[in-house]
Protein backbone atom coordinates (compact mmCIF):
# COMPACT_ATOMS: atom_id res chain seq x y z
CA UNK A 1 0.00 0.00 0.00
CA UNK A 2 1.58 3.34 -0.66
CA UNK A 3 0.97 5.34 2.64
CA UNK A 4 0.74 8.77 0.87
CA UNK A 5 -2.22 7.62 -0.45
CA UNK A 6 -3.54 7.14 3.12
CA UNK A 7 -6.42 10.13 2.91
CA UNK A 8 -7.67 8.11 -0.14
CA UNK A 9 -7.65 4.50 1.49
CA UNK A 10 -9.11 6.21 4.37
CA UNK A 11 -12.01 8.10 2.47
CA UNK A 12 -12.91 4.55 1.10
CA UNK A 13 -12.97 2.75 4.24
CA UNK A 14 -16.41 2.15 4.44
CA UNK A 15 -18.88 -0.07 6.82
CA UNK A 16 -22.48 -0.81 6.45
CA UNK A 17 -24.51 -2.53 9.01
CA UNK A 18 -25.39 -6.15 8.63
CA UNK A 19 -29.23 -7.04 7.55
CA UNK A 20 -29.53 -7.99 11.20
CA UNK A 21 -28.68 -5.21 12.79
CA UNK A 22 -30.30 -2.65 11.02
CA UNK A 23 -33.56 -4.24 11.34
CA UNK A 24 -32.50 -3.89 14.91
CA UNK A 25 -31.88 -0.67 15.02
CA UNK A 26 -34.98 -0.14 12.54
CA UNK A 27 -37.12 -1.72 14.70
CA UNK A 28 -36.36 0.23 18.12
CA UNK A 29 -35.87 3.66 17.02
CA UNK A 30 -39.57 2.84 15.01
CA UNK A 31 -40.72 1.52 18.48
CA UNK A 32 -39.53 4.73 19.89
CA UNK A 33 -41.51 6.78 17.07
CA UNK A 34 -44.76 4.90 17.88
CA UNK A 35 -44.72 5.50 21.23
CA UNK A 36 -43.71 9.03 21.01
CA UNK A 37 -46.47 10.04 18.25
CA UNK A 38 -49.50 8.17 20.60
CA UNK A 39 -47.89 10.06 23.79
CA UNK A 40 -48.10 13.18 22.04
CA UNK A 41 -51.62 12.99 20.24
CA UNK A 42 -52.67 12.32 23.82
CA UNK A 43 -51.33 15.57 24.78
CA UNK A 44 -52.49 17.71 22.07
CA UNK A 45 -55.43 16.67 22.24
CA UNK A 46 -56.99 18.87 25.17
CA UNK A 47 -55.81 21.75 23.18
CA UNK A 48 -56.69 21.00 19.95
CA UNK A 49 -60.39 22.97 20.90
CA UNK A 50 -58.99 26.35 22.56
CA UNK A 51 -60.17 28.04 19.47
CA UNK A 52 -58.85 31.97 19.84
CA UNK A 53 -57.49 34.38 16.95
CA UNK A 54 -54.69 35.16 19.50
CA UNK A 55 -51.46 35.48 16.72
CA UNK A 56 -51.54 38.20 14.34
CA UNK A 57 -50.07 35.83 11.95
CA UNK A 58 -52.88 33.33 12.16
CA UNK A 59 -55.60 34.60 10.17
CA UNK A 60 -52.49 34.77 7.51
CA UNK A 61 -51.44 30.94 8.01
CA UNK A 62 -55.53 30.36 7.62
CA UNK A 63 -56.27 32.47 4.30
CA UNK A 64 -53.40 30.53 3.25
CA UNK A 65 -54.18 27.04 4.09
CA UNK A 66 -57.90 27.76 2.74
CA UNK A 67 -57.14 29.20 -0.49
CA UNK A 68 -54.08 26.34 -1.27
CA UNK A 69 -56.96 23.48 0.21
CA UNK A 70 -59.72 25.22 -2.38
CA UNK A 71 -57.56 25.51 -5.41
CA UNK A 72 -54.28 23.21 -5.79
CA UNK A 73 -56.60 21.15 -8.15
CA UNK A 74 -57.47 22.01 -11.61
CA UNK A 75 -60.57 22.53 -12.99
CA UNK A 76 -60.27 21.28 -16.29
CA UNK A 77 -61.88 18.28 -17.83
CA UNK A 78 -58.91 14.97 -17.98
CA UNK A 79 -59.52 12.64 -20.27
CA UNK A 80 -57.41 9.53 -19.58
CA UNK A 81 -57.07 6.26 -21.11
CA UNK A 82 -55.78 3.69 -18.57
CA UNK A 83 -57.58 1.23 -16.07
CA UNK A 84 -55.79 -0.54 -13.55
CA UNK A 85 -58.29 -2.63 -12.50
CA UNK A 86 -56.91 -4.46 -9.36
CA UNK A 87 -54.37 -1.68 -8.46
CA UNK A 88 -56.69 1.40 -8.50
CA UNK A 89 -59.94 -1.19 -6.54
CA UNK A 90 -58.05 0.19 -3.20
CA UNK A 91 -58.32 3.95 -3.74
CA UNK A 92 -62.50 2.85 -4.33
CA UNK A 93 -63.32 0.76 -1.40
CA UNK A 94 -60.88 1.36 1.46
CA UNK A 95 -62.61 2.93 4.52
CA UNK A 96 -60.36 5.11 4.98
CA UNK A 97 -56.99 6.58 3.13
CA UNK A 98 -53.92 8.39 4.01
CA UNK A 99 -51.30 9.96 1.33
CA UNK A 100 -48.97 12.50 0.49
CA UNK A 101 -49.59 14.92 -2.77
CA UNK A 102 -46.99 17.13 -4.28
CA UNK A 103 -48.17 19.56 -6.28
CA UNK A 104 -44.91 20.02 -8.66
CA UNK A 105 -41.70 18.71 -8.71
CA UNK A 106 -40.92 16.80 -5.73
CA UNK A 107 -38.35 18.16 -3.13
CA UNK A 108 -39.12 21.57 -4.83
CA UNK A 109 -42.36 22.05 -3.19
CA UNK A 110 -44.12 21.38 0.24
CA UNK A 111 -45.86 17.93 0.61
CA UNK A 112 -49.48 17.70 1.65
CA UNK A 113 -50.68 15.00 3.73
CA UNK A 114 -53.99 13.81 3.65
CA UNK A 115 -56.29 11.58 5.87
CA UNK A 116 -59.45 10.82 4.58
CA UNK A 117 -62.15 9.01 5.80
CA UNK A 118 -65.85 9.77 4.14
CA UNK A 119 -66.50 12.83 3.28
CA UNK A 120 -63.71 14.43 5.86
CA UNK A 121 -60.53 14.98 5.15
CA UNK A 122 -57.56 15.96 7.68
CA UNK A 123 -54.99 17.86 5.74
CA UNK A 124 -51.51 19.18 6.86
CA UNK A 125 -48.73 21.07 4.55
CA UNK A 126 -44.80 20.31 5.13
CA UNK A 127 -44.53 24.51 4.84
CA UNK A 128 -47.47 24.97 7.38
CA UNK A 129 -46.17 22.64 10.77
CA UNK A 130 -48.45 23.88 13.23
CA UNK A 131 -51.33 23.95 10.44
CA UNK A 132 -53.88 21.35 10.44
CA UNK A 133 -57.30 21.51 8.25
CA UNK A 134 -60.30 19.48 8.81
CA UNK A 135 -62.68 19.75 5.69
CA UNK A 136 -66.44 18.49 5.65
CA UNK A 137 -66.90 18.50 1.94
CA UNK A 138 -70.28 18.05 2.62
CA UNK A 139 -71.08 19.78 5.25
CA UNK A 140 -69.09 22.61 3.48
CA UNK A 141 -67.45 23.84 6.57
CA UNK A 142 -63.38 23.81 7.49
CA UNK A 143 -61.73 23.71 10.85
CA UNK A 144 -58.17 25.34 11.03
CA UNK A 145 -55.92 24.91 13.80
CA UNK A 146 -52.97 26.45 14.54
CA UNK A 147 -50.89 24.12 17.09
CA UNK A 148 -48.60 26.58 17.37
CA UNK A 149 -50.64 29.74 18.59
CA UNK A 150 -53.24 27.75 19.44
CA UNK A 151 -55.21 29.55 17.34
CA UNK A 152 -57.79 27.87 14.84
CA UNK A 153 -61.28 29.49 13.05
CA UNK A 154 -64.04 27.75 11.30
CA UNK A 155 -64.76 28.91 8.30
CA UNK A 156 -67.65 28.46 6.13
CA UNK A 157 -66.57 27.09 2.91
CA UNK A 158 -68.79 29.24 0.33
CA UNK A 159 -68.66 31.00 -2.93
CA UNK A 160 -65.53 30.70 -4.90
CA UNK A 161 -63.74 28.93 -1.79
CA UNK A 162 -66.54 25.99 -2.13
CA UNK A 163 -66.11 26.07 -5.92
CA UNK A 164 -62.22 24.86 -5.46
CA UNK A 165 -62.27 22.74 -2.62
CA UNK A 166 -61.99 19.05 -3.41
CA UNK A 167 -61.15 16.15 -2.03
CA UNK A 168 -57.86 15.04 -3.83
CA UNK A 169 -59.05 11.69 -3.53
CA UNK A 170 -62.21 12.49 -5.45
CA UNK A 171 -60.09 14.02 -8.09
CA UNK A 172 -57.94 11.11 -8.32
CA UNK A 173 -61.22 8.60 -8.13
CA UNK A 174 -62.75 10.97 -10.65
CA UNK A 175 -59.84 10.77 -12.93
CA UNK A 176 -59.88 7.12 -12.83
CA UNK A 177 -63.55 6.38 -13.41
CA UNK A 178 -63.43 8.53 -17.15
CA UNK A 179 -60.69 6.21 -17.84
CA UNK A 180 -62.12 3.35 -17.42
CA UNK A 181 -65.51 4.57 -19.37
CA UNK A 182 -63.48 5.70 -22.14
CA UNK A 183 -63.91 2.99 -24.57
CA UNK A 184 -60.41 3.14 -26.16
CA UNK A 185 -58.84 2.56 -22.78
CA UNK A 186 -55.55 0.92 -23.59
CA UNK A 187 -52.89 1.14 -20.58
CA UNK A 188 -49.17 0.00 -21.00
CA UNK A 189 -47.38 -1.99 -18.38
CA UNK A 190 -43.93 -0.80 -17.46
CA UNK A 191 -40.79 -2.29 -16.50
CA UNK A 192 -40.48 -3.23 -12.88
CA UNK A 193 -38.55 -0.35 -11.26
CA UNK A 194 -37.08 0.42 -8.16
CA UNK A 195 -38.86 3.08 -6.29
CA UNK A 196 -37.95 4.48 -3.29
CA UNK A 197 -36.04 1.19 -2.10
CA UNK A 198 -39.27 -0.81 -3.22
CA UNK A 199 -39.54 -3.17 -6.34
CA UNK A 200 -42.81 -1.88 -8.15
CA UNK A 201 -44.88 -2.93 -10.86
CA UNK A 202 -45.80 0.17 -13.19
CA UNK A 203 -48.98 1.11 -15.86
CA UNK A 204 -48.84 3.94 -17.65
CA UNK A 205 -51.24 5.56 -19.92
CA UNK A 206 -51.12 8.94 -22.04
CA UNK A 207 -54.28 11.75 -23.07
CA UNK A 208 -54.26 14.57 -25.39
CA UNK A 209 -52.54 16.52 -22.44
CA UNK A 210 -51.96 14.29 -19.92
CA UNK A 211 -49.83 11.54 -18.78
CA UNK A 212 -50.66 8.87 -15.86
CA UNK A 213 -48.56 6.56 -14.39
CA UNK A 214 -48.96 4.05 -11.39
CA UNK A 215 -46.60 2.21 -9.34
CA UNK A 216 -47.90 -0.96 -7.51
CA UNK A 217 -46.34 -2.87 -4.93
CA UNK A 218 -46.48 -6.57 -6.68
CA UNK A 219 -47.27 -8.51 -3.72
CA UNK A 220 -50.28 -6.74 -2.49
CA UNK A 221 -51.18 -4.95 -5.84
CA UNK A 222 -51.72 -1.78 -3.39
CA UNK A 223 -51.14 1.42 -5.35
CA UNK A 224 -47.45 2.89 -3.92
CA UNK A 225 -47.36 6.07 -6.17
CA UNK A 226 -49.02 7.63 -8.57
CA UNK A 227 -47.42 10.32 -11.20
CA UNK A 228 -49.55 12.81 -13.01
CA UNK A 229 -48.61 15.15 -15.57
CA UNK A 230 -51.46 16.98 -16.61
CA UNK A 231 -50.15 20.42 -19.43
CA UNK A 232 -46.83 21.52 -17.84
CA UNK A 233 -47.88 20.83 -14.15
CA UNK A 234 -46.79 17.77 -12.18
CA UNK A 235 -48.09 16.45 -9.28
CA UNK A 236 -47.35 13.36 -7.52
CA UNK A 237 -49.67 10.99 -4.97
CA UNK A 238 -47.59 8.53 -2.64
CA UNK A 239 -47.06 6.89 0.69
CA UNK A 240 -50.27 5.67 0.50
CA UNK A 241 -51.89 4.25 4.08
CA UNK A 242 -55.05 1.78 3.64
CA UNK A 243 -57.78 0.93 5.75
CA UNK A 244 -55.95 2.94 8.72
CA UNK A 245 -57.65 3.12 12.23
CA UNK A 246 -58.80 6.85 11.87
CA UNK A 247 -60.22 7.81 15.15
CA UNK A 248 -63.53 9.94 14.94
CA UNK A 249 -62.12 12.80 17.10
CA UNK A 250 -59.30 13.41 14.39
CA UNK A 251 -61.91 14.30 12.07
CA UNK A 252 -64.27 16.52 14.42
CA UNK A 253 -65.96 19.08 13.62
CA UNK A 254 -67.58 19.99 16.87
CA UNK A 255 -66.67 21.91 19.30
CA UNK A 256 -67.07 20.90 23.08
CA UNK A 257 -68.68 22.45 25.69
CA UNK A 258 -66.54 24.79 27.34
CA UNK A 259 -65.08 25.78 24.24
CA UNK A 260 -65.33 29.11 22.23
CA UNK A 261 -65.32 28.56 18.52
CA UNK A 262 -65.48 31.61 15.77
CA UNK A 263 -66.86 30.61 12.91
CA UNK A 264 -66.59 32.75 9.82
CA UNK A 265 -63.06 34.26 10.78
CA UNK A 266 -62.15 34.77 7.48
CA UNK A 267 -63.86 36.83 4.69
CA UNK A 268 -63.17 35.44 1.33
CA UNK A 269 -65.61 36.32 -0.29
CA UNK A 270 -65.41 38.82 -3.75
CA UNK A 271 -61.65 38.66 -4.59
CA UNK A 272 -61.17 42.01 -6.25
CA UNK A 273 -58.42 43.56 -8.37
CA UNK A 274 -56.64 45.58 -5.23
CA UNK A 275 -56.48 42.08 -3.19
CA UNK A 276 -54.28 40.91 -6.28
CA UNK A 277 -52.06 44.13 -6.27
CA UNK A 278 -51.90 43.47 -2.85
CA UNK A 279 -50.55 39.94 -3.20
CA UNK A 280 -47.81 41.46 -5.58
CA UNK A 281 -47.11 43.84 -3.64
CA UNK A 282 -46.54 42.12 -0.43
CA UNK A 283 -44.43 39.37 -2.27
CA UNK A 284 -41.98 41.76 -4.64
CA UNK A 285 -42.03 44.47 -1.11
CA UNK A 286 -41.46 42.35 1.70
CA UNK A 287 -40.43 38.99 0.84
CA UNK A 288 -38.59 38.86 -2.18
CA UNK A 289 -36.04 42.33 -1.93
CA UNK A 290 -37.45 44.64 -4.39
CA UNK A 291 -37.65 42.25 -7.24
CA UNK A 292 -40.89 40.02 -8.48
CA UNK A 293 -41.57 36.73 -8.78
CA UNK A 294 -40.20 34.93 -11.95
CA UNK A 295 -43.34 33.37 -12.46
CA UNK A 296 -47.22 33.62 -10.42
CA UNK A 297 -49.48 30.75 -9.50
CA UNK A 298 -49.86 28.37 -6.89
CA UNK A 299 -46.41 27.03 -6.46
CA UNK A 300 -45.40 30.22 -6.25
CA UNK A 301 -48.13 30.76 -3.37
CA UNK A 302 -47.40 27.90 -1.38
CA UNK A 303 -43.14 28.52 -1.68
CA UNK A 304 -43.93 32.13 -0.52
CA UNK A 305 -46.07 31.59 2.51
CA UNK A 306 -43.29 30.68 4.67
CA UNK A 307 -41.02 33.24 4.16
CA UNK A 308 -44.03 35.97 4.22
CA UNK A 309 -44.30 34.57 7.70
CA UNK A 310 -41.38 35.54 9.17
CA UNK A 311 -40.82 38.56 7.49
CA UNK A 312 -43.78 40.06 8.88
CA UNK A 313 -42.96 38.62 12.50
CA UNK A 314 -39.51 40.48 11.91
CA UNK A 315 -40.91 43.54 10.75
CA UNK A 316 -43.35 43.59 14.40
CA UNK A 317 -46.37 44.17 11.70
CA UNK A 318 -49.43 44.82 14.07
CA UNK A 319 -51.79 42.13 14.58
CA UNK A 320 -54.92 44.42 12.59
CA UNK A 321 -52.35 44.51 9.66
CA UNK A 322 -51.46 40.91 9.59
CA UNK A 323 -55.09 40.17 9.48
CA UNK A 324 -55.52 42.36 6.92
CA UNK A 325 -52.34 41.38 4.85
CA UNK A 326 -53.54 37.80 5.67
CA UNK A 327 -56.91 37.92 4.06
CA UNK A 328 -56.11 40.52 0.88
CA UNK A 329 -53.23 37.42 0.36
CA UNK A 330 -55.62 34.54 0.36
CA UNK A 331 -58.29 36.84 -1.91
CA UNK A 332 -55.47 38.13 -4.36
CA UNK A 333 -54.56 34.62 -5.24
CA UNK A 334 -58.67 33.62 -5.40
CA UNK A 335 -58.41 36.78 -7.56
CA UNK A 336 -55.83 35.45 -9.87
CA UNK A 337 -57.55 31.42 -9.83
CA UNK A 338 -60.51 33.67 -11.51
CA UNK A 339 -58.37 33.26 -14.90
CA UNK A 340 -55.76 30.28 -14.36
CA UNK A 341 -58.99 28.02 -13.30
CA UNK A 342 -62.04 29.15 -14.02
CA UNK A 343 -60.94 30.51 -17.56
CA UNK A 344 -62.66 34.12 -16.61
CA UNK A 345 -60.65 36.37 -18.98
CA UNK A 346 -57.07 36.64 -20.60
CA UNK A 347 -54.29 37.35 -18.89
CA UNK A 348 -50.68 37.86 -18.71
CA UNK A 349 -47.70 37.96 -16.26
CA UNK A 350 -44.44 39.61 -17.05
CA UNK A 351 -42.75 40.68 -13.73
CA UNK A 352 -39.85 38.33 -14.01
CA UNK A 353 -36.77 40.78 -13.32
CA UNK A 354 -38.55 43.50 -12.79
CA UNK A 355 -37.96 45.90 -10.04
CA UNK A 356 -40.58 46.97 -7.16
CA UNK A 357 -41.52 50.48 -7.92
CA UNK A 358 -40.58 50.75 -11.76
CA UNK A 359 -43.72 52.69 -12.67
CA UNK A 360 -42.42 52.47 -16.62
CA UNK A 361 -42.51 48.27 -16.66
CA UNK A 362 -46.01 46.71 -16.76
CA UNK A 363 -45.67 43.17 -14.44
CA UNK A 364 -49.42 42.09 -15.08
CA UNK A 365 -52.00 42.58 -17.48
CA UNK A 366 -55.75 41.24 -17.55
CA UNK A 367 -59.16 41.19 -19.54
CA UNK A 368 -62.18 39.76 -17.85
CA UNK A 369 -63.95 38.27 -21.13
CA UNK A 370 -67.07 41.52 -21.18
CA UNK A 371 -64.07 43.57 -20.63
CA UNK A 372 -63.57 46.83 -23.72
CA UNK A 373 -60.19 47.06 -22.34
CA UNK A 374 -57.17 45.66 -20.35
CA UNK A 375 -56.19 46.37 -16.99
CA UNK A 376 -52.22 46.55 -16.68
CA UNK A 377 -50.37 46.98 -12.97
CA UNK A 378 -47.33 48.38 -13.22
CA UNK A 379 -44.18 47.69 -11.36
CA UNK A 380 -44.91 50.55 -8.77
CA UNK A 381 -48.41 48.98 -8.36
CA UNK A 382 -50.56 51.54 -10.21
CA UNK A 383 -53.26 50.11 -12.65
CA UNK A 384 -54.35 51.73 -15.70
CA UNK A 385 -56.81 51.18 -18.70
CA UNK A 386 -55.12 50.09 -21.97
CA UNK A 387 -56.62 49.61 -25.39
CA UNK A 388 -55.39 46.37 -26.64
CA UNK A 389 -53.08 47.91 -29.68
CA UNK A 390 -51.02 49.51 -26.46
CA UNK A 391 -50.46 46.68 -24.44
CA UNK A 392 -46.84 45.76 -23.76
CA UNK A 393 -45.47 43.56 -26.38
CA UNK B 1 -32.31 20.10 -2.12
CA UNK B 2 -31.23 17.53 -0.01
CA UNK B 3 -31.59 20.17 3.05
CA UNK B 4 -35.20 20.79 1.91
CA UNK B 5 -35.38 17.04 1.96
CA UNK B 6 -34.46 16.26 5.13
CA UNK B 7 -36.56 19.50 6.32
CA UNK B 8 -39.64 17.65 4.74
CA UNK B 9 -38.70 13.85 6.37
CA UNK B 10 -37.87 15.93 9.74
CA UNK B 11 -41.47 17.30 9.55
CA UNK B 12 -42.98 14.05 8.61
CA UNK B 13 -41.15 12.29 11.29
CA UNK B 14 -42.63 14.49 13.76
CA UNK B 15 -45.55 13.42 12.27
CA UNK B 16 -45.03 10.58 13.34
CA UNK B 17 -44.46 8.79 9.79
CA UNK B 18 -42.03 5.54 9.98
CA UNK B 19 -41.28 5.79 6.30
CA UNK B 20 -39.72 9.03 6.57
CA UNK B 21 -37.63 7.73 9.49
CA UNK B 22 -36.17 4.79 7.81
CA UNK B 23 -35.33 6.86 4.87
CA UNK B 24 -33.69 9.77 6.78
CA UNK B 25 -31.75 6.12 8.21
CA UNK B 26 -30.63 4.83 5.60
CA UNK B 27 -29.26 7.70 4.02
CA UNK B 28 -27.07 8.38 6.60
CA UNK B 29 -26.15 4.48 8.07
CA UNK B 30 -23.11 3.80 6.29
CA UNK B 31 -21.52 7.68 7.06
CA UNK B 32 -22.58 7.50 10.49
CA UNK B 33 -21.45 4.24 11.20
CA UNK B 34 -18.32 4.53 9.16
CA UNK B 35 -17.50 7.72 11.22
CA UNK B 36 -18.30 5.90 14.32
CA UNK B 37 -16.52 2.39 13.48
CA UNK B 38 -13.37 4.75 12.86
CA UNK B 39 -13.64 6.65 15.79
CA UNK B 40 -13.94 4.04 18.28
CA UNK B 41 -12.40 1.55 16.45
CA UNK B 42 -15.14 -1.09 17.10
CA UNK B 43 -17.84 -2.31 15.20
CA UNK B 44 -20.07 -3.69 17.81
CA UNK B 45 -19.76 0.06 19.89
CA UNK B 46 -20.27 1.79 16.77
CA UNK B 47 -23.47 0.43 15.97
CA UNK B 48 -24.72 1.27 19.51
CA UNK B 49 -23.73 4.34 18.68
CA UNK B 50 -25.54 4.80 15.61
CA UNK B 51 -28.87 3.35 17.47
CA UNK B 52 -28.69 6.06 20.42
CA UNK B 53 -28.24 8.72 18.27
CA UNK B 54 -31.37 7.63 16.47
CA UNK B 55 -32.99 6.78 19.31
CA UNK B 56 -32.46 10.01 20.85
CA UNK B 57 -32.95 11.93 17.68
CA UNK B 58 -36.36 10.88 18.01
CA UNK B 59 -37.12 11.21 21.39
CA UNK B 60 -35.96 15.11 20.66
CA UNK B 61 -38.23 15.52 17.81
CA UNK B 62 -41.20 17.72 19.70
CA UNK B 63 -38.48 20.46 19.88
CA UNK B 64 -35.90 19.42 17.41
CA UNK B 65 -35.49 22.42 14.63
CA UNK B 66 -33.72 21.78 11.70
CA UNK B 67 -31.42 25.03 10.72
CA UNK B 68 -28.99 23.40 8.87
CA UNK B 69 -27.79 20.15 7.59
CA UNK B 70 -29.40 17.02 9.07
CA UNK B 71 -26.15 14.78 8.34
CA UNK B 72 -24.03 17.18 9.82
CA UNK B 73 -26.57 17.83 13.18
CA UNK B 74 -26.38 13.48 13.14
CA UNK B 75 -22.54 13.42 12.90
CA UNK B 76 -21.77 15.77 15.75
CA UNK B 77 -24.16 13.78 17.78
CA UNK B 78 -22.34 10.64 16.47
CA UNK B 79 -19.06 11.81 17.49
CA UNK B 80 -20.17 13.19 20.93
CA UNK B 81 -21.25 9.87 21.78
CA UNK B 82 -18.06 8.58 20.71
CA UNK B 83 -16.58 10.80 23.04
CA UNK B 84 -18.77 9.70 25.85
CA UNK B 85 -17.80 6.01 24.61
CA UNK B 86 -14.16 6.23 24.45
CA UNK B 87 -14.17 8.11 27.43
CA UNK B 88 -15.81 5.13 29.52
CA UNK B 89 -13.80 2.70 28.33
CA UNK B 90 -10.50 4.00 28.46
CA UNK B 91 -7.66 6.04 26.37
CA UNK B 92 -5.99 3.99 24.78
CA UNK B 93 -8.81 0.55 24.39
CA UNK B 94 -10.06 0.09 20.98
CA UNK B 95 -11.20 -3.58 19.95
CA UNK B 96 -10.17 -5.30 16.50
CA UNK B 97 -12.76 -4.80 13.90
CA UNK B 98 -12.81 -8.32 12.97
CA UNK B 99 -16.94 -8.63 12.56
CA UNK B 100 -16.84 -5.20 10.68
CA UNK B 101 -18.80 -6.05 7.22
CA UNK B 102 -17.01 -3.40 5.34
CA UNK B 103 -18.17 -1.89 2.06
CA UNK B 104 -15.17 -2.85 -0.28
CA UNK B 105 -16.59 -5.62 -2.73
CA UNK B 106 -16.62 -3.50 -5.59
CA UNK B 107 -14.28 -5.69 -7.18
CA UNK B 108 -15.60 -9.36 -8.44
CA UNK B 109 -11.97 -10.90 -8.32
CA UNK B 110 -12.11 -12.56 -5.04
CA UNK B 111 -8.11 -12.17 -4.81
CA UNK B 112 -8.01 -8.64 -5.49
CA UNK B 113 -10.74 -8.31 -2.94
CA UNK B 114 -9.18 -10.01 -0.54
CA UNK B 115 -5.89 -7.95 -0.92
CA UNK B 116 -8.00 -5.00 -0.55
CA UNK B 117 -9.41 -6.39 2.35
CA UNK B 118 -5.97 -6.56 3.79
CA UNK B 119 -5.07 -3.15 3.19
CA UNK B 120 -8.35 -1.50 4.98
CA UNK B 121 -7.69 -3.76 7.49
CA UNK B 122 -3.95 -2.54 7.95
CA UNK B 123 -5.31 1.34 7.51
CA UNK B 124 -8.14 0.25 9.98
CA UNK B 125 -5.39 -0.80 12.55
CA UNK B 126 -3.28 2.17 12.12
CA UNK B 127 -6.44 4.25 12.77
CA UNK B 128 -7.01 3.00 16.15
CA UNK B 129 -3.23 3.71 17.19
CA UNK B 130 -3.84 7.67 16.67
CA UNK B 131 -4.35 9.71 19.47
CA UNK B 132 -8.18 10.13 19.96
CA UNK B 133 -8.05 14.00 19.28
CA UNK B 134 -5.90 13.40 15.92
CA UNK B 135 -8.02 10.40 14.81
CA UNK B 136 -11.19 12.54 15.14
CA UNK B 137 -9.28 15.33 13.14
CA UNK B 138 -8.83 13.19 10.71
CA UNK B 139 -12.31 11.14 10.86
CA UNK B 140 -14.36 13.74 10.70
CA UNK B 141 -12.58 15.16 7.93
CA UNK B 142 -11.90 12.84 5.81
CA UNK B 143 -14.80 10.18 6.28
CA UNK B 144 -17.30 12.84 7.67
CA UNK B 145 -16.53 15.31 4.80
CA UNK B 146 -16.19 18.12 7.37
CA UNK B 147 -14.67 21.27 6.85
CA UNK B 148 -11.38 21.73 9.49
CA UNK B 149 -13.54 25.35 10.98
CA UNK B 150 -16.36 22.96 11.55
CA UNK B 151 -14.18 20.66 13.38
CA UNK B 152 -12.20 23.50 15.39
CA UNK B 153 -15.87 24.54 16.67
CA UNK B 154 -16.94 20.79 17.45
CA UNK B 155 -13.23 20.48 19.28
CA UNK B 156 -13.16 23.90 20.80
CA UNK B 157 -10.32 24.79 19.88
CA UNK B 158 -8.39 27.13 16.71
CA UNK B 159 -8.27 25.78 13.25
CA UNK B 160 -4.91 25.80 13.48
CA UNK B 161 -4.48 23.22 16.55
CA UNK B 162 -7.25 21.20 14.35
CA UNK B 163 -5.01 21.70 11.26
CA UNK B 164 -2.11 19.97 13.33
CA UNK B 165 -3.61 17.20 14.46
CA UNK B 166 -4.78 16.48 11.32
CA UNK B 167 -1.46 16.58 10.47
CA UNK B 168 0.58 14.93 13.12
CA UNK B 169 -2.06 12.10 12.73
CA UNK B 170 -1.63 11.41 8.77
CA UNK B 171 2.18 11.76 9.58
CA UNK B 172 1.46 9.11 12.27
CA UNK B 173 -0.73 7.03 9.98
CA UNK B 174 2.11 7.01 7.27
CA UNK B 175 4.87 6.10 9.38
CA UNK B 176 2.57 3.12 10.95
CA UNK B 177 1.67 2.05 7.51
CA UNK B 178 5.25 1.66 6.40
CA UNK B 179 6.73 0.12 9.65
CA UNK B 180 8.54 3.38 10.41
CA UNK B 181 6.68 4.00 13.47
CA UNK B 182 8.88 6.36 16.17
CA UNK B 183 7.57 7.04 19.90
Amino acid sequence: MRSHNIENHIRKLRYKASDTTRQRILSRVSDALEKKTKSQSALNKPNIWRITMQSKLTKLTIAAAVVIAAFILFHSTILVNPTFADVIKPLFTAQTIAFDMIFGKEGEVPVIHDIVKGAFIRRTMSNMPNLTMIIDIEGKKMLNLDAGTKGGAVINITGQIEEGTRSFLAFIRDTLNRVQANPDFEAQTLPQKEVDGRTLIGFSSDGPNEHIVIWADPKTALPVRIEMKIGQQEMVIKNFEFDIPVDDSLISMEVPAGYMSKDNALDLSNPTEQDFVTILEVWARDVLDGQFPDAIGIQEFMKLIGPLQQKLGQKGVSQQDGEKIGESYAKGMMFLQKFLLMGQGQWHYAGEGVKFGDASTAVFWYKFKDAQTWRVIYGDMSVKDVAEENLPK
Amino acid sequence: MRILEDQILVWRCKHGDKDALYRIYEKYEEDLLTMAAHLLGDTAGAEDVLQDVFLRFVESLDTFRLTGSLKAYLATCVVNRCRDQFRRNGRDRTVPMESAEQAVSAEKNPVQTAIRQEELQRVNCALAELPYQQREAVVLHLTGDMKFHAIATLQEVPVKTVLSRYRYGLDKLRSLLDGEVSK
